[in-house]
Formats: structure tokens, C-alpha cells, sequence
């Protein structure tokens, strides 16, 4: 019996062991490494363990709170657009369509696989000065000058960031509108719900933990958003994230865009606390 | 056939609209790829082949391709062998953890590429690890484990423990069992798991852009490309990574979905 | 939320084990182990430098006259060169090319190795103004010695704005969303302060800094973009986003290519200057072969290429010598001419400037 026992260690060691390890070397130690370094700092392109919590008081000037706050608001902006965008999509392929659900699911997800870099730069393409949709307006007689506002703009960061994560929101949506019982449904329409009451009263506060999980999917990227925004934000349009990638491959502060990360993780945590919370399908206990 | 409502009809409309959204930008690129011209824009003139010729005479694009090809390569290795170990080792032997587990295990999804690429940055820079590409597939393993685990976990939530059970009663070896029993279950679910893996390594930007060396991937150069100067080989490349990361998971998906969907209908 | 999060849809079924373990060996077939890339051939550096130094002939000309194969990786501001080299790049590159004021950073960050002065025999061929020029020696050791001097200046579409002369350009509301700058604070916040008529700008105090950055504020309704790289700007122009830009010399030859009637200034108010050389990494294990290379951009045959092809003023009298007149006159090579330049210097209070710069940038 100590034998068995002794082997059961063993094997749990030998399948448990080496992935423990890689994700604590590759993942924890990392992360750590940079909550320590968010209490140091630079002394002459040199860094000194000096424990401080300077790093923190220059986050909390006007001009870091700014940014951070304008990429909360489009971080937020984006959430709300994807999930408007997203739960009709997510409806329609879960409850509407037996036939192509197959096909749409695989259209709709594909996407999502594909780079994100390569996404961001069609959009360069499409919203430049000379890019498709000013040639459509300028073709149509819309407007003589080319529209200035479409790229290098927040209206860019904020199209190009949904076009990204839209398939974030639906995949989990439809995951919980799927599994919902149609008899619950039926039911509810034999009650003398109309359609538009069922969805209301039923369908909608059943996926509430779907719109949860695909809101926050699509929050914590936008969060972190640094590709998107470095390329079509230009000077108007500044993410906390191309600041934290500034500080580590422009400005050697490392100290400080560690204490951004954190910071953002923070924001991320809290916002994922909130989601989850609102998303809780009513009468299920705290 | 039962007529359609009006309601269907627009959520159908919408969702061809959404579609249309999200493929219409790629589409572009696609077209623009195969323009005799040397700028993006309209009017399209001709079709031509030649910035997929130029790709393919160009050496730091043929670099990046093999970079990418070895760094997505090993990075299946390593995120599916641990992922897989992973995902057993909890079925088997801390089943009651498994929930809390797994969501410890998908931590690094939850975690923005930016700030894990920043953070393995400082930690290679405080330990003296130099940068290279060995540093890059260490921090694609960690952004492709989660996926793996899960997906492995997921298969085996479905799983008959009594087969293995039956096993071991006959007097089958630990190894045996896994690789008589265990494995063969688990093959749809490593190669759904390695399938994901190789995509997410090959368009992976971010954790790149800090953990790389001198050598480039093909997200590299193409980021490198649009702030170089934008020619039209960007849209050759553009094109070619999406082709393969939709066939890679598009196989994937098309069979997950499928097997399913008929699942879900038998169970009706 | 692992509830939620189902990726049990991503599950396949259906598939043989054979089709999957074949499946799974091509895959894993493909990963081979990196090979840590050893230099086969002893004549590779591995050059950390700006992107117009990495362009196509001069990797050529280095490997065709001294026999050196140049790997560029590139940066596109100071600071992004320090910040690489100090995170792990010198372990990576052999020679960087920095700007002269920074040469006293690096060599205090202990990121730079010192050159043999006696190996640089082109040396003699520079304008006298260069061959002893400041900040490249730091505590009597020599760093590098430049091979090409310039100036940022503004870059403007003579087609659309017409001749310019002035700074007024870059804050004209005529050109509104038309208008470029570099993200780049020596730049930026230097051209205010000239601007403003400030005589030392980078010795600017904080009423001084306050008033650029009041000027740079009231211009953000103006501009188009704060360029990072070269190549963002030239884009911008040749797609005529932007009409004026303050820039390097860099972007013009290619503007004319592309068939833009691209002028270029230093305005009445001044420009700022910049000197460039060739420097060794700190550990590099060819330091001997750095030297070389960095003595042969000194050469004759380099400055010439370089002015002919990117229209840059080389250091070397022997380079200009070789290069007709009319050419001379037209890059506007004249070491004279370098009086009428603020040359980038390191502000005593550089960390208020990188604030200034992000609180422009943030306004």
C-alpha cells in the first residue's frame, strides 16, 4: 500500500512537476520580478534596487491619470460596442439558424485567429488619407478634401479594436445561449410572453454570464491594447499601453512601466470582479 | 421549411453585416496583394504576382519565414507536451483542485501579451538570460499552455475513469496505461491543442517584440515593414499569415464544431 | 469564469489515433531546435543603427570594399538605442551608431568600448571641424569620430505650401492637420525653444521649458502626427497627409523619387545639428573588425556614396572633394555652415524634459 502510494507520488511528480515548474519560472517569476521592480529605480541607466514608491506618485500626476482614464473610457467604449455588435450575432447563431450555424460559427471565430497586426494595418489601408473610404467619399462628391479625422484618431483605435475582439464577445455568448433549454423559452411563449418580452424577461437575463465573460474577453486586451493604438492612434490618440511599451524600449525605466502593469492588472482585476458580478444570473446566491 | 420571421430575417441580415465587418478589411489586403501597383489605393489596376515573387526573393522575409516555421514549431512542443502532462496530472491525481486549477492555469490569458512580453523582459534582464530566439518560443509556451491545458482538460471531463480503473486492476504499468489508454483518447484534443498553438506562436507580435534577439519573425518584419516604409510585399505577407493561421484553424475548428453540433443533435 | 469560458467547443472527435499522431509528427517535425547563430563566417557584425545606415548599398559597399557582412537591426531615437542596448543588447550588437551626445551616457552606462585612435588613418581626411569634434572623447578615450554631420530641419511640399523660409510654417493654421513633428524631445522642444528665439536651448531653465510647452501645446490643434521613424514621415508626405514636417535630409532624395517636388529648409530661426559615428559595444569580440569598418566610413569613397545616395554632408573634405560643385552647393555641404546650428546637447535636467514632452503629447 506505501508502495502504491509512493508510486502515485511519483507519477503525479512526473506529470505535475515539469509544467509547475515552466509556468513558475516563465510566468510567476516574471511577474513578480516585475512587482519588485515597481518599487526600485533608474540611477543613471543603471537599476538600483532603492525600495521607492516614487514610481507610483508620478503614475498618480494629471498626466498619467489622463491616460490611463482615456484608456479606460475606450477600453470601455469598445466592451459596449462589441457586445451591442456582438449578442445579435451570437443570438442569431446560437437559437435562428440550424442549417449554416456551422459555417457561421467557423466565419465568425476564424478571424479571431488570424493576426492582429496584419488586422490593424488593413484598417491603415482603409482609413488613410488616400485610403478606401476617403476615395468612396471624395468619388461620391461627399466632401472635396480627404476626411483627417478617420485615422491617427481615437474613432481608428476604437473601430480597429472592436473589429479585433468582436469574435472575444460572441464565442463565450454564444457558448451560454446555446446550452439555454428551449422548453424555458416555449414555455415563457405559452405564458403570453410576446417574443420581444420572452427575450427580455428570460433569454437576456440567462446569458448574463455569457455577456459577462465575452465584456470582459474584450475589455482586458483593449486594456493592454499597444499594436492598435501605436499604429493608428498617431499624437491625439495615446493608450496607457504604448506608454508602458515606451518606458521599456525607449526610456529604460523599467521601475516605471512596471508600476503601470501593475496598475493596469489592477484595473483589470477590479473590472473583472465588477463584469462578473453584474453578469451573475439572478437568484444564485453571492 | 417554415417561413421565416421578420425578426430572424434582421438578426440574419445583422449577423452577414458583422461578417461582412470582419472579413471585408482582410479581403483588401488580399486584393491589394494582387495589384500591379506600387501604392494601396483604388483604382485596382491589374492583376499581377509580383510582390509574392519579390517576397520570395527576398532574404529577410525567407529568414523570418524559417524563424517563425522553428520558433511556432517548438513552441507546439513545449505548450502541448506541458499543457497535456498538465491536464492529466490534475484529471488523475488532484481531481478535487481541478476547478481552482484550472482557472490558476488560465492566469496568462488573463494577463495582456504587452505586459507578459515586459514582464519576461525584466526577468530575463535581471537573471542574464541573453535574447534570442530560445527566449522567444520560452515566452510563446507560456502565452500557448493555457490553451492547451484547457482543451485537454475539457476532453477529459468526458472522460471514463473506470477504463484506466479496469487497467490497473489487470495489472497494467502506470506508462502502459497512459499510452495505451490515456494517449489515444486524448489525440483529437493534442492535435485541436497543437493546431491552436502553432497559430497563436505564429502571429504572436507582442511578447516577440520584447524577448527577441537580432532574429525577426514574420510578425517582426511586418511590423518592422510598416514603420520602414509601406510597400505592397507588406500586403503579400499579410496575406500569406492569414491564409495559414484560417487553414490551420479552420481545420481545427470546422472538426471541433462539427463533432459538436452532431453530438448536441443526438442528445436532442 | 472557467465556466463560462468553454473551450470544450474546441474539441475535435472523430479522428483516428493514427491520423492524429501523424498529425501531430508533421507538426512537431517542423521544430527543429534553434541553433544559436554562430557567425559563420568570422566577417559578421551584428550592427544596432539607423534605418538609412542599414539601407541596401551600404551593406554592399562594406562588403564589397572591406569585406564585412553588416547584420542592421534598427532603432529610431536615442533613447531607444540606450534603452536596447541596456536590456540586454550588448550582449546582441557589435557597433551602434549614436548621435554625439549621448556618447558621454553610454560611456557612463559603461555600454561603449573604446577605439583606437591610430587605426582611424582616414582621420586626416575630415574638416578640421571634425577630426577633434567634442563629446566623442570622454575621459581622453576615443569613442568614434564622425563620419557625417546634418541637420533637422523642415521638409515641406513645395507644390502645396510654396517656398517656405520660416518656422511660421509649422505653425501656420493654413496647414491645419497638414503639419508633422518628431516624437522626439531634443527635437521638438528644441525647435519651440528657437522658435521663441531662446539662444541655448538646451540650457533652458523651467520658465523657459513652460513657455516651449505652451507653444507646443497651442500647435497640437495643428498637427497631423508626432512621427517616430523616418519612414512615418516620408509616408506621410509622399501620400500628402502632411505638407510640412520637420525632419532629417533623409526623406527628400526618396520624396523626389516618388515624384513629390520636396523642398527643404533650415528656417531663419535656426535648426539643430547633429553629428554621427560609428562606435564599438561594450564586449564586443570584434572590436578589431568595428574599427575597421568605423575607419572606413571616414573613407573618401564612403562619404561620396553616402552624399550621392542620401544626400548627406560627409565629414571627410576627400569625400567632398570628389563630388561636383553644383552638387556640393546644392546639399548645402558647408562645414561654415555649421555655426548657424545648435548641435544636441544633454540638458542638465533631462528627466523635466522627458515630462515636458509627455505632457505636450498627452494635452
Amino acid at each position: 500500500m506505501a508502495a502504491r502510494k509512493t508510486r502515485q507520488i511519483a507519477a503525479a511528480t512526473a506529470f505535475l512537476g515539469p509544467p509547475s515548474l515552466w509556468i513558475g519560472a516563465l510566468f510567476i517569476l516574471p511577474m513578480a520580478t516585475m512587482a519588485l521592480l515597481s518599487f526600485w529605480r533608474v540611477v543613471d541607466y543603471n537599476i538600483v534596487a532603492d525600495w521607492t514608491l516614487a514610481n507610483y506618485e508620478r503614475l498618480a500626476r494629471p498626466l498619467y491619470l489622463g491616460i490611463f482614464w482615456r484608456t479606460i473610457k475606450i477600453a470601455l467604449l469598445v466592451t459596449v460596442i462589441c457586445a451591442l455588435v456582438g449578442y445579435p450575432v451570437a443570438y442569431f447563431l446560437a437559437r435562428k439558424t440550424k442549417r449554416f450555424q456551422l459555417i457561421l460559427l467557423v466565419l465568425v471565430i476564424l478571424p479571431l485567429w488570424t493576426s492582429y497586426l496584419v488586422r490593424t494595418y488593413a484598417w491603415m489601408l482603409i482609413l488613410g488619407t488616400n485610403g478606401a473610404v476617403n476615395q468612396a467619399l471624395q468619388g461620391l462628391g461627399l466632401t472635396d478634401t480627404p476626411v483627417s479625422w478617420l485615422l491617427y484618431s481615437d474613432f481608428a483605435v476604437t473601430l480597429a479594436l472592436v473589429h479585433i475582439y468582436v469574435p472575444f464577445f460572441i464565442l463565450p455568448l454564444y457558448a451560454v445561449l446555446e446550452k439555454l433549454d428551449p422548453r424555458l423559452l416555449e414555455a415563457a411563449k405559452d405564458l403570453g410572453g410576446g417574443r420581444w418580452r420572452t427575450f427580455l424577461h428570460v433569454t437576456l437575463p440567462l446569458s448574463l454570464p455569457g455577456v459577462a465573460t465575452g465584456c470582459l474577453f474584450v475589455f482586458i486586451p483593449s486594456m493592454g491594447a499597444f499594436v492598435t493604438p501605436e499604429l493608428l492612434g498617431g499624437a491625439r490618440s495615446i493608450m496607457i499601453g504604448s506608454v508602458v511599451a515606451q518606458q521599456f524600449g525607449v526610456a529604460y525605466d523599467y521601475p516605471l512601466g512596471s508600476a503601470m502593469s501593475l496598475t493596469i492588472l489592477a484595473i483589470i482585476l477590479v473590472a473583472a470582479t465588477l463584469f462578473l458580478r453584474a453578469g451573475r444570473p439572478a437568484g444564485t446566491a453571492p | 421549411m417554415k417561413a421565416h420571421s421578420s425578426s430572424t430575417i434582421l438578426l440574419g441580415l445583422w449577423t452577414a453585416f458583422v461578417l461582412l465587418f470582419l472579413f471585408a478589411p482582410l479581403f483588401l489586403v488580399a486584393v491589394f496583394s494582387f495589384n500591379d501597383s506600387s501604392i494601396s489605393v483604388f483604382p485596382i489596376r491589374a492583376f499581377t504576382l509580383r510582390w509574392y515573387e519579390s517576397l520570395a526573393a527576398n532574404e529577410a522575409f525567407r529568414t523570418a519565414l524559417a524563424n517563425s516555421l522553428i520558433v511556432a514549431g517548438a513552441t507546439v512542443v513545449f505548450a502541448t507536451l506541458l499543457g497535456m502532462a498538465a491536464g492529466v496530472g490534475v484529471h488523475r491525481y488532484v481531481p478535487r483542485l481541478r476547478t481552482a486549477l484550472r482557472s490558476g492555469a488560465s492566469l496568462p490569458m488573463m494577463v495582456p501579451h504587452l505586459i507578459l512580453g515586459i514582464a519576461l523582459l525584466g526577468f530575463y534582464n535581471l537573471v542574464a538570460i541573453d535574447l534570442s530566439l530560445t527566449t522567444v518560443i520560452m515566452g510563446h509556451s507560456v502565452v500557448a499552455f493555457p490553451y492547451v491545458f484547457l482543451i485537454v482538460s475539457a476532453r477529459l471531463v468526458g472522460f471514463d475513469p473506470s477504463l484506466e480503473e479496469a487497467a490497473r486492476d489487470l495489472g497494467a504499468s502506470t506508462a502502459r496505461i497512459f499510452w495505451e489508454i490515456t494517449l489515444p483518447l486524448l489525440a483529437p484534443a493534442i492535435l485541436t491543442a497543437a493546431l491552436i498553438s502553432f497559430t497563436l506562436s505564429f502571429d504572436e507580435v507582442v511578447v516577440t517584440f520584447f524577448t527577441t534577439g537580432t532574429d525577426n519573425t514574420l510578425p517582426m518584419v511586418i511590423w518592422s515593414m510598416l514603420r520602414v516604409g509601406i510597400t505592397p510585399e507588406i500586403n503579400a505577407i499579410a496575406t500569406l499569415t492569414v491564409v495559414v493561421s484560417c487553414a490551420m484553424a479552420g481545420v481545427a475548428e470546422v472538426i471541433i464544431r462539427r463533432s459538436r453540433l452532431t453530438a448536441a443533435k443526438k442528445g436532442e | 469564469m472557467s465556466e463560462t469560458l468553454d473551450l470544450n467547443l474546441l474539441l475535435p472527435a472523430g479522428m483516428s489515433r493514427r491520423q492524429a499522431m501523424r498529425a501531430l509528427a508533421a507538426t512537431m517535425s517542423t521544430a527543429a531546435l534553434p541553433g544559436t547563430a554562430l557567425a559563420q563566417a568570422d566577417r559578421t557584425l551584428n550592427y544596432f543603427t539607423w534605418s538609412s545606415w542599414g539601407e541596401r548599398p551600404f551593406l554592399d559597399q562594406a562588403k564589397a570594399k572591406v569585406n564585412l557582412d553588416l547584420k542592421p537591426t534598427f532603432y529610431s531615437s536615442s533613447d531607444e538605442m540606450m534603452a536596447k542596448l541596456r536590456g540586454g543588447g550588448t550582449k546582441l550588437y557589435d557597433l551602434i551608431v549614436p548621435v554625439q551626445n549621448y556618447v558621454p551616457l553610454a560611456v557612463r552606462a559603461n555600454l561603449l568600448e573604446p577605439l583606437d585612435p591610430a587605426k582611424m588613418t582616414h582621420r586626416k581626411d575630415l574638416f578640421p571641424e571634425f577630426q577633434n569634434y567634442p563629446q566623442w572623447t570622454v575621459d581622453g578615450k576615443l569613442y568614434g569620430v564622425p563620419f557625417v554631420w546634418g541637420a533637422n530641419a523642415i521638409a515641406y511640399n513645395r507644390k502645396v505650401t510654396g517656398d517656405i523660409d520660416s518656422m511660421d510654417a509649422l505653425f501656420d493654421p493654413k496647414w491645419k492637420g497638414r503639419i508633422a513633428l518628431r516624437d522626439e524631445p531634443e527635437d521638438s522642444l528644441g525647435l519651440a525653444a528657437l522658435k521663441l528665439g531662446i539662444k541655448e536651448p538646451y540650457k533652458m531653465d523651467e520658465k523657459a521649458l513652460q513657455e516651449v510647452k505652451k507653444l507646443l501645446i497651442s500647435q497640437k490643434p495643428l498637427l497631423r502626427a508626432y512621427w517616430k521613424n523616418i519612414a512615418d514621415v516620408q509616408n506621410m508626405i509622399a501620400s500628402g497627409e502632411v505638407v510640412v514636417a520637420w525632419t532629417m535630409l533623409a526623406v527628400i532624395e526618396p520624396l523626389k523619387k516618388a515624384g513629390i517636388d520636396a523642398g527643404w529648409v533650415w528656417p531663419r530661426e535656426g535648426a539643430i545639428g547633429w553629428s554621427e559615428a560609428i562606435s564599438a559595444v561594450k564586449g564586443t569580440k570584434k572590436l578589431a573588425l568595428v574599427e575597421e569598418y568605423a575607419n572606413f566610413t571616414l573613407s573618401p569613397e564612403h562619404g561620396e556614396m553616402m552624399a550621392r545616395y542620401l544626400g548627406y554632408a560627409p565629414a571627410s573634405k576627400a569625400s567632398v572633394d570628389r563630388l561636383e560643385p553644383e552638387l556640393v552647393k546644392s546639399l548645402g555641404i558647408d562645414p561654415k555652415a555649421v555655426n548657424r546650428l545648435t548641435f544636441k546637447d544633454n540638458p542638465p535636467n533631462r528627466s523635466r524634459w522627458n515630462d515636458i514632452w509627455n505632457e505636450v503629447k498627452a494635452a
